[in-house]
Parts: C-alpha cells; sequence; structure tokens
C-alpha cells in the first residue's frame, strides 16, 4: 500500500509580540486561522476533516481546555483533538490522520499567551520530578545551567561559540518583520549581562512571546484537486528519551537524534543535516542550538558556520522572535515554510518541548 | 461491592499516618494568572460597570451574541456590530445548589440560572444566579430582571449584576 503524501497548504499567524494584552486568546486564535484559511482557499466549516490544537491546561490556566478552542478554529461541533506537547507532535498527528485515511484536510493550531501567566516558574517547575528535584528548591534554569555546565565540558563548546551564535541569531532576528527580540548585540554585552544561574546568562535564554499560528495540511490528492500549491512534509518523527540528570546523554540530544533518524525513515531517504537549504532547530537557550545540532551529525564550526550562512535559524530562530511555547514548532514550520516558498529546496525543523523534558521532533519539508 | 465481595482486603492509609509512619514531600504550586480579556469580553465588562449589557450581531446568521464575541462560530467569520441588549430575559434553565464552588454544603441553596435576555438570539443566555425568589417557585420560563450593584460599586465584572429577580 502506498501511503498518501501530506502537504501544508497554508499557514497563518498572529501576534509574535512580548505581550499582546489587546486580544484574548481566542480572538488571536481566530486571527491566525482566517489567514490561514484564506492562503489555503478553505471554508473551515465545510472543508476540513479533522482540527488538532497543540495547549497545554497549565499554561492556559483552564482546566480541559481542550473544550475552549474548537470555535475560534472554525471547529465548533466538528471532530478535535487536543495534543499536549510542542506543535511538531500536533503536525505528526494530522500526518497520521491523512496517512490512515481518516481524514482529506486537517488544521493544527498551536498558541503562546505566556504572558498571561503570572506565575512561570511555578507552572515551568510542575514539569519537574516531584520528590527529589523540586521540593530541593531546583528549578528549570538551574537545570539548564547544570546542564549547560556539562554540556560545554563534554562536548568542548565554549563561551565564545555561544556568543558568536547569539550574536548572530539576534542579527539574523532584526532582518525579520515578525521577530519582537532582534538586536545587535556584542559579545561584551552578553559578558556584561545579568548571570541567571551560573553558567546561564539572561542572553543564553531566549525570552517569552506571545502569538498563534495555524496550518492547514492536506493529501496531495486534495490537493491536486483544488490545484493548490504546497510544501510538502517528506518526514516527520519524535521521541523521548532519558534526561540527562537521570543519566541520558548530554553532549548531543538524543531525542533529536532518533527523531531525526524515524523522519528519514519515513522519507525513505538518507538525508544529512547538510542535505537542507534551510534549517530551524530550538534554539531557547544558546547551548541547546548546539546540543540539537551535534544530534544531526553537526561539527561546532558547521553551527556557526550555518547561522552566518543563513542555512540555520535564518530568522533569528527563539532568540530573535522569542519562546512561545507549545507554537515553538509552528513558528519554525513558518519560518522553513516561507523560505520554501521563496527560494524552493528543503529544510528541517528541529524542535524540543523545553526543560525538564528530553522530548522532541524533526519534521523534513520540501518546497 | 458486589455480591460475592463484601469487603476489600487490608485497609486505606490515612493522610495523618502517610506523614507520620513513610516519608513524605508535600509542595505547593503558586499558580496565577491575568488573562486579557480581549475587545470582546473586554467591552462587555466595560459595559457592565455603565450598567448597560452588549452582545454583537453576526449579520450572516443574523444572531445576536451575548456574551459578545468577535467571531461567530457557526459563519467563521468576523461579527458585525455592538448591540445593546435588555437587562430582563427568560430563564431556560436552571438548578438549585446546595454545594458551594469548594464543595461544601450550604443550608441556603443558590440558584444557578441560564438566562435568555431581550434582545439576544433564542438559545444564547448567560449564566448567573436568581434572587428574591424561593427555590420551589422557579420555571423555566420565568422572567426576569437584573438587580444591579449601585454604580459606584460596580467594577467591570460579572458580579457588577447581584442576581436576576422575577418581573
Ligand atoms: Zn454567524
Amino acid at each position: 500500500m502506498v501511503l498518501k503524501r501530506v502537504g501544508i497548504v497554508g499557514i497563518g499567524y498572529e501576534g509574535f509580540r512580548p505581550s499582546l494584552p489587546d486580544i484574548s486568546t481566542r480572538e488571536m486564535m481566530f486571527m491566525a486561522a482566517s489567514r490561514a484559511y484564506e492562503m489555503a482557499s478553505v471554508d473551515p466549516r465545510k472543508d476540513v476533516d479533522t482540527f488538532i490544537c497543540c495547549t497545554e491546561d497549565f499554561w492556559e490556566g483552564w482546566s480541559i481546555t481542550d473544550e475552549m478552542v474548537p470555535d475560534q478554529i472554525g471547529a465548533a461541533q466538528r471532530p478535535l483533538c487536543t495534543v499536549t506537547s510542542d506543535s511538531i507532535n500536533g503536525i505528526a498527528n494530522a500526518f497520521m490522520h491523512i496517512q490512515s485515511g481518516l481524514s482529506d484536510v486537517v488544521v493544527v493550531e498551536a498558541h503562546s499567551k505566556v504572558a498571561d501567566v503570572v506565575t512561570k516558574e511555578d507552572v515551568e517547575n510542575l514539569g519537574l520530578e516531584p520528590l527529589y528535584l523540586r521540593t530541593a528548591g531546583v528549578d528549570v534554569d538551574m537545570l539548564a545551567a547544570l546542564e549547560m555546565d556539562y554540556f560545554m565540558r563534554a562536548a568542548s563548546v565554549s563561551r565564545a561559540n555561544l556568543d558568536e551564535l547569539i550574536v548572530l541569531e539576534k542579527r539574523n532576528g532584526l532582518k525579520n518583520q515578525r521577530a519582537s527580540y532582534g538586536m545587535v548585540l556584542s559579545r561584551e554585552d552578553i559578558d556584561s549581562s545579568e548571570s541567571l544561574v551560573e553558567p546561564l546568562k539572561k542572553y543564553d535564554r531566549a525570552e517569552y512571546a506571545e502569538g498563534s499560528v495555524v496550518a492547514v495540511i492536506a493529501s496531495e490528492d486534495w490537493i491536486k484537486k483544488r490545484k493548490l500549491d504546497a510544501i510538502y512534509i517528506e518526514g516527520v518523527g519524535w521521541s523521548s528519551t532519558l534526561p540527562w540528570y537521570d543519566g541520558g546523554m548530554v553532549e548531543k540530544a538524543e531525542y533529536v537524534e532518533r527523531a531525526f533518524k524515524m523522519a528519514r525513515k519515513v522519507a525513505g531517504k538518507s538525508y544529512t543535516a547538510k542535505s537542507f537549504d534551510r534549517v530551524e532547530v530550538d534554539d531557547t537557550y544558546s547551548y541547546k542550538a548546539f546540543q540539537h545540532l551535534f544530534a544531526l551529525g553537526l561539527s561546532k564550526e558547521d553551527v556557526v558556520e550555518g547561522v552566518k550562512s543563513g542555512q540555520f535559524n535564518k530568522g533569528g530562530g527563539s532568540m530573535g522572535a522569542g519562546n512561545m511555547i507549545e507554537a515553538n514548532g509552528l513558528y519554525r514550520v513558518l519560518e522553513a515554510y516561507t523560505s520554501l516558498e521563496n527560494e524552493g529546496g528543503q529544510a528541517l525543523v528541529v524542535s524540543w518541548r523545553g526543560q525538564p523534558t528530553a522530548t522532541g521532533g524533526v519534521l523534513i519539508l520540501s518546497g | 461491592m458486589s455480591v460475592r465481595i463484601k469487603d476489600y482486603p487490608g485497609r486505606e492509609v490515612a493522610i495523618e499516618e502517610l506523614k507520620e509512619r513513610y516519608v513524605a514531600k508535600e509542595y505547593k504550586a503558586v499558580l496565577r494568572y491575568a488573562w486579557s480579556s480581549g475587545v470582546a469580553i473586554g467591552s462587555f465588562l466595560d459595559g457592565l460597570k455603565r450598567g448597560i449589557i452588549l452582545g454583537r450581531r453576526c449579520n450572516k446568521c443574523r444572531r445576536i451574541l451575548v456574551p459578545p464575541r468577535m467571531y461567530c462560530e457557526q459563519c467563521f467569520r468576523k461579527t458585525d456590530s455592538w448591540v445593546r441588549v435588555k437587562d430582563t430575559g427568560e430563564v431556560k434553565t436552571f438548578s438549585i445548589s446546595y454545594v458551594n464552588v469548594d464543595a461544601s454544603r450550604r443550608r441556603e441553596p443558590i440558584i444557578v440560572a441560564v438566562v435568555e435576555l431581550d434582545g439576544a438570539s433564542k438559545d444564547v443566555g448567560i449564566l448567573h444566579i436568581l434572587g428574591e425568589v424561593k427555590p420551589e417557585k422557579v420555571r423555566i420560563g420565568m422572567h426576569v430582571k437584573a438587580v444591579w450593584k449601585k454604580e459606584e460599586e460596580r467594577k467591570g465584572a460579572i458580579t457588577d449584576i447581584l442576581y436576576f429577580k422575577p418581573r
């Protein structure tokens, strides 16, 4: 049996600002969805078979949020499920909805309204092991600092390597009209910036941003019937592995290595990280970008060179556009989509669910 | 329990016993949020402060939505205009509750109702409480009117309406 090819026919967004106090979560989602549907020429009330929304109740501050998401994306009284994870997992679910024959058209939404969360640290800390980590007073930044220190020694990555990446990404962010945190930054600025937890500095961690991204995903048959252009999903993979503090790998992100392997298997091709014109990779912490790219088989020279040449995080990544929690994956897809639509080629998207997880997803896209 | 099983073997461990006899850790997350009310609900709450109830009209399905929304979920389009509806209406459904929000018991019940406001569309109603009425007298279809807080006490909250009373 030949499985159906799956493509993205429309993508829309709203926000990408540090804070959006003038609109509600629902109004933000409605605008992102409206733009995606216009681009894909679909009527969500008629043309969409299933809807997927990536939300986490603790970030929403609302129990059973899945009951509150259909109306604003056109899914009232239509089949909808939520995926409590990064949006690459949402896309993986959409991919399976289509390949299994359940749907021809699937909508995936993810968002961040994180400025509404007053006690962000408490939400993050709920992800920590409750007996020996959380009650010991460890928080996610401490965990990141410990991992960063361990990683830099294990993988021979220097402070200068990290600085170079941050400076380049922040500058890339300035060239990206939708990125809120782009800036001209020097190594001295990083050096003199506030230390969060040694060795983690303020600029090592992406700042939070708010926004919603909606993608319309469809089977190739449907796309051809409608005579639409699409960016095709060649492969998708995801993985959760043992976190480094429980004895997992630190010198590279094992979950990315496994997810990339799975995505290549789905694609049926032996890609390497260098096969791609564009790589959008999680950089919510500076050292994590290196750790994720090392998992794809790259060296630290490759990493800095890739950022410099525009192969990696050309739009500034999360350093430039901000950390949008569950929407991080879809934000990276949006960046890749824009590039493929204009320039063609192939793109790789690498996402991570954030501390304290060792969960990530990989997507292979072709224009 | 069933016909054959009259009791489970063993006994439950009480919380106090757990703390005394076993290793237990307590942790309390402080989860606080400040939700952006947005254009629709923000205007609705602002209206309540001024003693008026606002809805939004969808020109396509011709419904008037209260509380208002900037989009119509049936037509999936932006709603078109603001509409002021009356503070009178009809009880669509109700419940007589003897428990508080924290599940503690109440001696005097609270009557929770969905009120279809005059001027809003059929089957569009707001959730509120009824007052100045005995529980046994409440009926579906009963005509009610909002009892407002004094103007200087209103804060732009749904509780600016104290309750709905029979009219
Ligand atoms: Zn309508």
